[in-house]
């Protein structure tokens, strides 16, 4: 599902974030990525979803050779990639429900499509009765619940989150890793950048750790450290 | 497709809305553009309109004395076509002369019941290569039989060129300026647009929205700003027509003015230039945003 080859990334002002990294992920599996802050966690989720270019190397999503990748075929590759991130990235003047509907509708996806599948979704992340409540009215547990409602709400192929439980308390965190583990066990391959030992120990999932750009462990059913 | 209609509408109302005082003054630099736009084209077609009246669009009128004896008419053309400075020549009987003049004071009507074609002479109608050259086909008709009178009309037409040139010219170089102005507060007007929705296009992106499903609209956003300022120009024109135009209508009559159908001529002009300017206008204000 996801390839990685001797991919290697320079910034402009010449900071290696990720040096010569191979890694392949099949379909359906689930992966942590681990390391210690500016270690290129972030790095590697930005180069998955073509925000960034590579400087070596080559990575394939989905089939598909980003390299080659013509601009106006982006966003189509990102409509096979879920992505939750730590800051949740909600619209504050948008309801529940239209910020999981606005996923579907700037892609393209008629009514009729939205209005089923948004509320099916909002049941199943335990949010169906906060439909029409708006982000600032919700805790951080459930603003996170609602933008993995967003990433799902396509039916992605992948799962990106970065640091998802980075603004949660541990217990909200384990509500958001089982929602995460449910959406892995329908075949999404979910790769979660984290530096959360707990949950990485207590999942027991495939644990890939950098360090300063360089995979220094890849360990199925790891721990943290 | 109607949703996507839906959804573009939806987009530009609340763009317009959120930056209502940029966007205003983007429609009215635009309005003020077009007008003058409009206003250069309108005097161009008068300039026409009198040239076409005045002088029937010849260099030399030969006019011919009544009654006129076809032989003269002939053996006249002939001498004419036989001098090298003489591009062509053309005979205008009365009749023709009468429809000319019909057809120049249409909107006229008390003019053209009231004057006797009779009056009208025939004429000899003579385009020259060079203007420059009537002295030689003045000497050529000297003393010839049949003639009424020679007018050499590029004298009149120089001087009336010269003096409509630099108010045309005048007038399209500011409206040039202002719609230059207009494009770049259009600019400005997408930019805001983009920047104070940065975090909803960041998410859009996120989730596989297409480049053109973004930008499109903030440039319909755009046009619309423009369209609204032509729509407001247009109105204006036929306004200053009307207040202005129509009254010499009946107090200078033998000089024909542009009439409606004159401004309405110039509508698609307007609405093009204002489209044009806000498409331009518009790709370069999302310039930086272009990539993904």
């Amino acid at each position: 599902m996801i390839s990685l080859q001797h991919v290697t990334k320079v910034y402009k002002n010449g900071v290696v974030a990720v040096d010569d990294m191979t890694v392949d992920v099949e379909k359906g599996e689930f992966v942590f990525i681990v390391g210690p802050s500016g270690s290129g966690k972030s790095t590697v989720v930005r180069l998955l979803l073509k925000e960034e270019e590579v400087t070596k190397g080559q990575i394939f999503v989905a089939g598909k050779n980003l390299a080659k990748l013509t601009p106006w075929k982006v966003p189509y590759l990102r409509r096979n990639i879920g992505t939750v991130f730590q800051d949740f990235k909600l619209l504050p003047d948008k309801t529940v429900f239209d910020n999981v509907g606005f996923a579907l509708e700037v892609i393209g996806k008629p009514k009729h499509v939205i209005d089923q599948r948004v509320p099916e979704i909002l049941d199943l992340v335990g949010l169906g009765d906060k439909i029409n409540n708006f982000p600032d009215e919700l805790s951080g547990g459930e603003q996170q619940r609602v933008s993995m409602a967003r990433a799902c709400v396509n039916r992605p192929l992948v799962l990106l989150a970065d640091e998802p439980t980075g603004n949660l308390d541990p217990t909200t965190s384990v509500d958001i890793m089982r929602l995460l583990d449910r959406v892995n066990r329908i075949g999404t391959t979910v790769v979660m950048a984290t530096h959360d030992q707990a949950i990485v120990d207590a999942m027991r999932r495939r644990v890939i750790e950098l360090d300063a750009g360089r995979v220094v462990r890849d360990q199925s059913r790891g721990v943290y450290s | 497709m109607a949703r996507r209609v839906e959804y573009y509408f939806r987009e530009v109302t609340s763009g317009l809305r959120r930056n209502g005082l940029v966007a205003f003054a983007a429609i009215s630099t635009t309005f003020i553009a077009l007008l003058l736009f409009g206003l250069a084209l309108l005097i161009s077609r008068q300039v026409s309109l009198m040239i076409t009246a005045t002088t029937g669009n010849v260099e030399v009128a030969v006019y011919l004395s009544d009654p006129v004896n076809p032989d003269t008419v002939q053996a006249l053309t002939d001498k004419l076509n036989g001098l090298s400075v003489v591009a062509n020549v053309q005979y205008e009987t009365k009749e023709e002369a009468c429809a000319r003049f019909k057809e120049m004071f249409a909107s006229q009507t008390a003019l053209v019941q009231n004057v006797d074609c009779n009056a009208l002479p025939a004429s000899l109608r003579v385009k020259l290569h060079d203007p420059q050259q009537y002295a030689q086909v003045a000497a050529v008709l000297e003393g010839q039989p049949g003639i009424d009178r020679v007018v050499d009309q590029s004298r009149f037409l120089d001087r009336l060129f010269a003096v409509t040139r630099v108010f045309r010219v005048g007038v399209l170089l500011v409206s040039f300026v202002m719609l230059i102005s207009a494009a770049i507060l259009i600019a400005n007007t997408v930019r805001m647009g983009l920047f104070a929705r940065r975090k909803e296009i960041g998410i859009m992106k996120l989730v596989g929205a297409t480049n053109w499903r973004i930008r499109i609209p903030f440039l319909i956003e755009g046009i619309v700003e423009s369209l609204i300022g032509a729509m407001a120009a247009i109105l204006f024109l036929f306004g200053l027509k009307v207040a202005f135009i129509n009254p010499l209508y009946g107090t200078i009559q033998f000089m024909p003015w542009v009439t409606n159908t004159d401004v309405v001529a110039v509508v698609p002009w307007l609405v093009v230039a204002g489209v044009v300017v806000a498409i331009v206008a518009g790709l370069v204000g999302m310039r930086r945003f272009l990539d993904v």
